[in-house]
């Protein structure tokens, strides 16, 4: 198990480093000052004062050098100042950095609490008119756009019926109460859809372990149906369904860039929403890591338990 | 008598139609007697023995009929629950495949413990002795630091013996091993199966023996049961059925093995033709197509198990009138 632990991090952080490259590289493409400047509509100022932002920015240098000093500053901490907001970088990420955690800590417990349990119902009453419901629920859910089922959702429990404000963030230290609203429906918007890949997934995973030679085993030997279904079913089933959640986790961040830039929650997505716009490129480099290093834990963790789940993946 | 099946019938619900997997099927098994099931893929043997657990998967499997008495009680009567109480604990099976029978990713020793504690109460720890016990009584080495390992870390006929541990492990009255020798090779054969009669004469243990392997029931079965398109065709004391066979298939199952008090120009004879498909059976005797004595009658009429001599069934019509 040790030496499978330490091969998938060496793993990671390989990847973490090409994938800088590459970020890095799109940042460089092209001037960026120039389509900062472009952007802001301010028209390039004279060659002078461009030469001097280049040499502050350390954009006169070799691309390698280029590189090495952004990399070993933003491992430092020092990820540089927005060209945009004269802001610390890091600074701006460690404001709304929490914000965009709620909102994904939120999405994580809705795509569970549903998607779990409906694809256990599912699978256990296979063939009904629950089964047939519960389907029906996960493929809406699957399909349903994020952003309309956020306007579809805003108007009916926010306008015309005033259960969730339609829009906004309230911090938790300020009240509470009113920050789990105004979380609540954003974050149920991401989790649906993953609650509907997750329960499929469950549902035909358990099917595909219930019909295993194994179970049967488990069976003739004495064994209720609950112990088997708790002791040798549920183990083998998560194996597949921890792929998808990998997948989704990475893919649901994406998704709530475009929730919070919907619903005004003042979060990363927004601020790299707007520094797109912009052409900020330190924001739009720091984000790209901290996305990317976020897709590279989730596989890493997905590694991990797959290994846990399944010792023939552990010898290999 | 131990086991007592009588008319047994079970039914598949496929796409085809309905699968008569098993029609009409009664054999009785005393204690300590081995019973040996003998046919070609797909004739019914494992659906047979499944049905003894009854763990016939409904949909699309059911027992359409018939009476399993098992120590005097019949199984198709009792609740969920009785049932419970008797699988591995009373009657065990060991499965065909070891390969895929086993729990991929539970180590075997928590598999082969799992009975006791179901059925003995047994807390882990001794749970843990009588396991380690039991590994080695199978014969698998080291077993007290095997226990730990996973079942894909066996070879094959150590699988096999985990199964046969699994089996073993509350001693019970019958034992229902489905192929269980078949991949591996004849001296692990020979080891096992010999370990399994030896229950029989210590334990007063009950098998059932299902095999495609004739030599194997020669040597280990005191009665045969040889089946055809889910029915009986024959069914005789092991040593009266090898010298005299009476049914065209059972002539045909045994002219197709190498003999040894056979003289060597003679060859070979396969039984000619397909098994039939058992979603669209062929009319009257299921056997006539392949059959060399088939006669009108035999398209016509099915015949029944008739019994020729004491102990000794067949359904063909050339032993009826
Ligand atoms: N779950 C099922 N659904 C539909 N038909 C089935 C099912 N299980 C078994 N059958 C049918 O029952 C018949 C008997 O199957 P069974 O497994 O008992 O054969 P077998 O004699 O054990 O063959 P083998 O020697 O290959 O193990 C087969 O022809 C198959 O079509
Ligand atoms: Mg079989």
């Amino acid at each position: 198990m040790k030496p499978f632990i330490l091969k998938r991090i060496l793993y990671a952080f390989l990847i973490l480093f090409l994938v800088s490259i590459l970020i890095f590289l799109l940042g460089r493409a092209g001037d960026p000052l120039e389509k900062a400047a472009l952007s802001t509509r301010m028209g390039m100022a004279d060659s002078e004062v461009v030469d001097a932002l280049k040499v502050q920015f350390g954009l006169d240098r070799p691309l390698h050098v280029q590189y090495y000093l952004w990399i070993s500053n933003f491992i430092r901490g020092d990820w540089g100042k927005s060209l945009f907001y004269r802001e610390d970088v890091r600074e701006m990420f460690i404001n709304r950095l929490p914000i965009t955690l709620e909102l994904f800590a939120g999405f994580v417990f809705w795509s569970a609490i549903i998607g779990f349990p409906f694809g256990f119902i599912a699978a256990l009453k296979r063939n009904s008119w629950i089964d047939a419901s519960l389907t029906t629920g996960a493929v809406i859910g699957i399909s349903i756009p994020v952003f309309w089922q956020a306007i579809v959702m805003i108007y009916l429990f926010a306008v015309a019926v005033h259960i969730f404000p339609p829009s906004g963030y309230v911090p938790f230290s300020e009240d509470p109460w009113k920050n789990l609203l105004s979380i609540a429906m954003p974050s149920f918007i991401l989790g649906t859809h993953s609650a509907g890949i997750i329960s499929r997934y469950v549902r035909s995973s358990l099917l595909e372990v219930l019909g295993q030679d194994y179970i049967r085993t488990a069976f003739a030997k004495g064994l209720r149906a609950k112990a088997v279904l708790l002791r040798h079913a549920f183990k083998p089933s998560l194996i597949p369904v921890v792929t998808v959640i990998g997948l989704e986790w990475g893919y649901m961040l994406a998704g709530a860039f475009i929730v919070e830039y919907m619903f005004a929650i003042p979060g990363l997505g927004r601020m790299c929403m707007n520094a797109i716009f912009a052409g900020d490129f330190p924001i739009i480099q720091a984000t790209l890591i901290l996305v990317a290093g976020n897709i590279i834990l989730v596989n890493f963790v997905v590694d991990l338990l797959y290994g846990f789940l399944d010792p023939r993946v552990r010898v290999q | 008598m131990l086991l007592h099946v009588n008319q047994l019938s079970i039914h598949f619900h496929a796409r085809q139609g309905i699968v008569k997997a098993v029609e009409d099927v009664s054999f009785d098994l005393a204690e300590g007697e081995t019973l040996g099931i003998v046919g070609e893929s797909g004739c019914g043997k494992t659906v047979t023995a499944l049905s003894l657990l009854r763990l016939i998967s409904n949909p699309p499997g059911i027992i359409a009929g018939g009476e399993i008495f098992f120590q005097g009680r019949n199984l198709l009567k009792l609740s969920e629950k009785e049932m419970c109480d008797i699988r591995g604990n009373h009657m065990a099976m060991i499965f065909q495949e070891p390969m895929t029978a086993l729990h991929p990713v539970l180590t075997v020793g928590r598999q082969v413990r799992e009975p006791l504690i179901v059925h003995k109460k047994a807390v882990r720890k001794t749970a843990v002795q009588d396991c380690i016990r039991l590994l080695k009584r199978v014969r698998i080495p080291d077993a007290d630091t095997r226990l730990h390992d996973y079942p894909h870390q066996f070879s094959g006929g150590m699988r096999q013996r985990v199964m046969v541990a699994m089996g073993l492990a509350c001693n019970p009255k019958l034992i229902i091993a489905d192929e269980p020798t078949t991949g591996l090779d004849v001296t692990l054969q020979a080891e096992l199966l010999e370990f399994m009669k030896g229950l029989t004469q210590t334990e007063k243990t009950a098998l059932v023996l299902i095999t495609h392997d004739l030599g194997i029931v020669a040597c280990y079965a005191d009665q045969v049961m040889i089946m055809y398109a889910g029915r009986i065709v024959e069914k005789a004391p092991t040593l009266e059925l090898y010298r005299a066979p009476q049914h065209p298939y059972t002539q045909g199952l045994l002219a197709s093995i190498p003999r040894l008090d056979q003289d060597i120009q003679q060859k070979l004879r396969p039984i000619e033709g397909q098994p039939p498909d058992m979603a669209n059976l062929p009319s009257g005797c299921a056997f006539h197509p392949r059959c060399p004595h088939a006669k009108p009658r035999c398209m016509r009429e099915l015949p029944k198990l008739m019994q020729i001599s004491t102990g000794h069934d067949v359904a063909c019509w050339m032993h009826s009138r």
